[in-house]
């Protein structure tokens, strides 16, 4: 029993991670980033092929994968978002133009590297398990949830007290308001994504320390999917929302693989979304713009 | 000269909204764009701000050739324009709203923005009575003043005020002109677009006519305001007098 | 010369059958996003279909006719996608999008546990039966269907549902209705191209149908074009022949799908089909050009007729009224927006709506027209009942309205938005002219004539075929005030029509308002310009806060206190230069 919630928290914490680049994203742009599982493998995959191929240790593979996903965010914020944006193309265009992106990423990393699976190197991370109270947790487990843990709080921290912060929260508030306010909007929307994607690639690397064989080039399909019913859940662009859609989300999934078999456990996903959308389109917490409680 | 613009062009895809617009505003002045819906006044105001390309044109703020600045440089420079729609930060407080003014202003001025907010709750009460409320239960007067106090924290030293009667009681139309005297004489040069040419035309003391994009008359605003012309297209006749009903 | 296309057909059976399939994907895809849903369910509904024929192909026992199999698939694929749409209609866009590609994932999964279907590894083995022609009878019929419906009633609303579903439904449209035909529509052709594809590819596996088809699809009908149904099979075909046309472009296939795609969806969102119009810098027109009044010439002064008789002298007032309102309220956001508003509006005036902003007025239009549910109160409009129905259902009714920001489809030529008004009179003549029948091109020339006539009696300068959101502003209102009277309304909602104008154009406006006054018809004029209420109004209320505070005519309004007080002000008390005493802010 113990050992299902340590396990929930785990999947929660790497879903949580990756579902806030969703609700960054479309908080200040009402945008779906649908290349968002592309860039949540890009992260994954630079850091997997630097440890194994140019043999770097994780402290310099992890943040290399970061920065690789934050940087491709960038690019596509530049190349298929803000250009559509410019020219006043409405929700559809910008859809399409990161499913493009996402084709783009997704088959570039098949040609580059092939269907293969890859791990991280053994050992890269003290593996000896620690056991309390009946459950057995890997030492990387307990980094999985510290640093979601950390993160959401730094997060909700910068947002309400930085400068940054108030910026984005302008911006994705009322975006002639902020420009009007002196604020550069372009770059705190391409700040946004850098931080978006960035959060994305770590949960994608943190995916790939947590599971052996977990880093392949299409493994963005599924989390896509559970991203996209998380943020429904809470309420499109609201961060407790995300918080309470992950645990949320990891925690049917655990009880319906216990219950109904682990075959339908990337069904239970679509169930929570249909429900919500059915019953409460705005999601538990409702759109209230992008706030940090 | 506070502000020069030469030659302003504005397009709309293949539609030219501002077709060559030329005007200049003096320190200390209060200029007044007037003009139907359509003339290009808005546009103008936008391009201004760097809100919208120039398709053509120059334009000199303080000495400095802002043509192809990107609209924050703009407002850094002191140009702060309150729009069209106010454009009021619906899901944040009005004192949210305010601080989102003051976002310009170097952390050192902390002090100094929190006493210039103080001064505003005080010109406008009912702001202050709202200080938590959610900007989007005030109503459209309130907006109004909520609008032009956050442009005010900006310290600019010219400010745009893009049509801040439209949707306004006759009332409060009259409050706001007074605002708007006030705000010049407290150093604040205006530039004032409206459709309400009457009272821009009597506040003013230049004035420019625009229709279809082109600057059609100029002068004083008493000038303007005697101009049978502009009497007969902008003002009317008194609607007690006229019998041209059925 | 027949024996060598003989052999290049023979040669090429497998490009020639997946272009088709692929054509037929597209097209599932585009009756989607035709009407501005982005619905991506339709690899569920190819797997249903295929899966469908599968299990109808035994391996031993009498065999399925082959049509048999295509209805059923077909036949559940409809109902399945029916009954996707059911809940989704009201969901808006990306809400709707997400939900669709949750969909493919879950009949994925559906499939994966099917025991009879094989679960994950699929089905067993299913002998081809699909021929090219077959391919290609369905395909031609499909484009036939979509090229008669896109010219017709039914296309028209499709497109403006596209543009503005909420000013779709103010002109009588029973928007959900055609967005859940819509639906089936897409699992008819869904389910019928994965039954084709199942009597093909020998077998099917959960993850044959994919979101990762859907994106395929979807980019086939956004580089082809997005606008009309021929870009669909423009775009399967360069999609499915260019990469085996050119060989190097197997390998980096999907990479250069997704280029394509972001290129297109940047620079030509159109897509490829509107290429040889925009290089040879032409605006399409397929529909004759309003000639405009010679320069100069002042707008009729029966702006905004529409086929009515000439306006008596004098006000006719009606013995009942027309319109009815009692103890309306209507409570949301936390406020009172309205509060226990009664009011008449009699047939053959026009009666004016008055107060300060978010005094109520547009709630009140809003209420009115469906677009907001009042909590107390009855609204009877021609002694039946108004509050509580559909937009639509009020529009049908004879409630017309035009919006304070105006809400035209601005990518439709103006002709179209006044085409659309008359919709209820052109959905019979649909099916007609998918059978070519020449009653409905008679009908729809007659449609056309009287919809050029009313623009121009309207005073329309611009061109009424190109986009009506590149008209003129003057231009874009009236064109709005045409869409309205194109539904032969007995009561107009006119909400602030005047914004914008000038003293004359107010004048003129005002002019054709009144004349706008049949006995028969109302017009409720919402207004913030003050004379041009004076002049044009029998009667008048004003609200305050979401009540009534006065109504009267305009003489006993202009003189009334409490309306002096809240609303009027002194109207020559202007601030003028001298006041230098003003205290600096």
């Amino acid at each position: 029993m113990l050992q299902q919630i340590v396990n929930t928290l785990i999947i929660a914490s790497i879903y949580a991670l990756f579902a806030l680049g969703y609700a960054l994203v479309f908080g200040v742009l009402d945008i779906l980033n649908l290349a968002h599982g592309a860039i949540f493998m890009a992260g994954g995959m630079a850091a997997v092929q630097a440890a194994l191929v140019w043999h770097w240790t994780l402290w310099l593979a992890v943040p290399f994968g970061i920065l690789v996903g934050g940087l491709l965010g960038v690019v596509l914020d530049y190349a298929a978002v803000a250009p559509l944006h410019a020219r006043g193309a409405g929700f559809l265009a910008p859809l399409i133009s990161t499913l493009a992106a996402s084709a783009i990423f997704v088959n570039v990393a098949l040609a580059s590297f092939g269907a293969d699976s890859f791990s991280f190197p053994a050992g890269s991370f003290p593996d000896t398990p620690l056991t309390f109270g009946g459950a057995i947790v890997r030492p990387v487990q307990i980094l999985i949830v510290g640093l979601a843990v950390l993160l959401m709080l730094a997060l909700t921290l910068m947002l309400r007290y930085s400068r940054l912060g108030r910026a984005i929260r302008a911006v994705a508030a009322n975006r002639l308001a902020a420009q009007l306010a002196g604020i550069d909007v372009g770059r705190t929307v391409a700040i946004t994504f850098f931080l978006a994607s960035a959060l994305g690639a770590l949960s994608g690397i943190l995916y790939g320390l947590n599971l052996e064989s977990a880093i392949t080039y299409d493994m963005g399909d599924t989390i896509q999917l559970r991203g996209l019913a998380i943020i429904v859940v809470g309420g499109m662009d609201s961060i407790p929302g995300v918080l309470l859609g992950s645990l949320l989300l990891a925690a049917s999934e655990t009880l319906a693989v216990v219950g109904i078999g682990s075959s339908y456990r990337d069904a239970i996903g679509f169930g929570l979304l249909f429900l919500v959308l059915v019953i409460r389109p705005s999601g538990l917490f409702g759109r209230r713009g992008l706030r940090a409680a | 000269m506070l502000l020069q613009c030469e030659d302003l062009v504005v397009r709309y895809g293949l539609i030219e909204a501002v077709r060559g617009v030329s005007f200049a505003v003096e320190e200390g002045q209060i200029v007044a764009l007037i003009g139907a819906n359509g003339a290009g006044k808005t546009s103008t105001l936008r391009a201004l701000s760097g809100l919208l390309r120039k398709a053509g044109g120059r334009v000199t703020f303080r000495g400095q050739d802002i043509t192809r600045a990107p609209s924050h440089r703009i407002v850094h420079l002191g140009l702060v324009q309150v729009p069209e729609g106010r454009a009021i930060v619906a899901t944040m407080s009005v004192q949210e709203n305010l601080e989102l003014g003051a976002y310009t202003r170097p952390r050192r001025d902390a002090p100094a923005v929190r006493a210039e907010i103080a001064r505003l709750y005080e010109r406008f009460p009912a702001l202050a009575l709202r200080r938590r409320v959610l900007a989007s239960s005030l109503s459209g007067g309130e907006q109004q003043m909520l609008a032009i106090a956050r442009g005010l924290l900006s310290r600019p030293t010219l400010l745009l005020l893009d049509e801040p009667s439209l949707g306004l009681a006759p009332r409060l139309v009259r409050e706001v002109m007074r605002i708007v005297s006030e705000i010049r004489a407290g150093g604040t040069t205006v530039l004032l677009v409206e459709q309400n040419a009457r009272q821009a035309l009597a506040l003013a003391d230049r004035a420019y006519v625009l229709e279809q994009g082109q600057v059609t008359l100029q002068g004083s605003g008493r000038e303007i305001l005697a101009d049978p012309g502009i009497v007969r297209a902008y003002l009317g006749v008194a609607p007690a007098a006229e019998d041209g009903r059925g | 010369m027949f024996e060598a296309i003989g052999n290049w057909l023979a040669t090429n059976s497998n490009l020639i059958n997946d272009t088709g399939l692929n054509a037929l994907l597209a097209l599932s895809i585009y009756v989607m996003v035709a009407c501005g849903q982005l619905s991506l369910a339709t690899p569920a509904y190819a797997a249903i279909g295929a899966y469908t024929a599968a299990l109808m192909t035994p391996m031993s026992g009498p065999r399925v006719p082959f049509v048999l199999q295509l209805s059923a698939g077909a036949t559940l694929a409809t109902v399945v996608a029916a009954l996707l749409g059911l809940p989704l209609l009201r969901l808006s866009g990306i809400y709707l999008n997400i939900a669709s590609i949750g969909f493919v994932a879950v009949v994925s999964v559906f499939f994966l546990n099917f025991p009879p279907g094989g679960e994950g590894s699929g089905t067993p083995y299913i002998p081809p039966a699909t021929q090219s022609w077959q391919i290609y009878l369905i395909l031609g019929l499909a484009c036939y269907l979509f090229w008669r419906l896109e010219g017709s009633a039914v296309g028209r609303s499709l497109r403006s549902i596209r543009q503005d579903e909420a000013a779709t439904r103010a002109l009588g449209i029973d928007a959900a209705s055609h967005k859940l035909g819509a639906f089936a529509a897409s699992g008819l052709i869904g389910g019928i191209a994965g039954v084709l594809y199942a009597r093909l590819h020998f077998q099917i596996t959960p993850t044959t149908f994919s979101f990762g088809e859907a994106v395929n699809d979807l980019t086939s009908v956004i580089v082809g074009g997005s606008f009309t149904w021929f870009g669909s099979l423009l775009g399967a075909s360069l999609m499915t022949g260019l990469p085996d046309a050119f060989q190097f472009l197997q390998n980096a296939r999907n990479i250069v799908d997704g280029i394509v795609l972001l290129l297109v969806i940047l620079f030509l969102p159109g897509g490829l089909v509107e290429l040889p119009a925009r290089t040879l810098g032409l605006i399409r027109r397929r529909r004759p050009v309003l000639t405009a009044p010679a320069a100069g010439e002042p707008a009729d002064a029966r702006d905004g007729q529409h086929g009515t008789q000439a306006p008596e002298s004098g006000v006719k007032i009606g013995a009942e009224p027309l319109l009815r309102i009692e103890g309306v309220s209507c409570f949301f956001g936390g406020v009172h927006a309205l509060e226990g508003v009664s009011m008449s509006v009699r047939a053959g005036t026009v009666h004016g709506l008055i107060g300060p902003n978010g005094a109520g007025k547009t709630t009140l239009v809003n209420v009115l027209t469906g677009f907001n549910r009042p909590t107390a109160g009855r609204i009877t409009f021609d002694g039946r009942r108004l509050d509580g129905r559909r937009t639509y259902q009020i529009a049908r009714l004879g409630v017309a309205r035009t919006f304070q920001n105006i809400r035209l489809f601005a990518a439709l030529p103006a002709i179209e938005n006044v085409l659309v008004a008359r919709h209820r009179h052109g959905l019979r003549r649909s099916l007609g002219r998918v059978a070519f029948l020449p009653t409905a091109a008679r009908h729809e020339r007659r449609e056309r004539e009287a919809a050029l006539e009313s623009l121009r009696l309207a005073g329309i300068h611009g061109d009424a075929g190109r986009p009506a959101g590149t008209l003129a502003y003057g231009d874009q209102r009236r064109v709005e005030i045409a869409r309205a009277l194109a539904t032969q309304p007995r009561l107009l909602l006119l909400d602030e029509p005047a914004a914008g104008m000038n003293r004359q154009e107010t004048t003129k406006l005002g002019e054709a308002i009144r004349a706008l006054a049949l006995p028969t018809r109302a017009i409720l004029l919402i207004e913030h310009d003050l004379p041009l209420i004076m002049q044009v109004c029998d009667y008048i209320t004003v609200l305050n806060f979401g009540r009534v505070i006065a109504e009267g005519t305009p003489a006993e309004i202009a003189a009334n206190p409490a309306v002096i007080e809240a609303y009027l002000g002194h109207e020559d008390d202007v601030v003028a230069l001298e006041q230098h005493d003003v205290a600096a802010l």
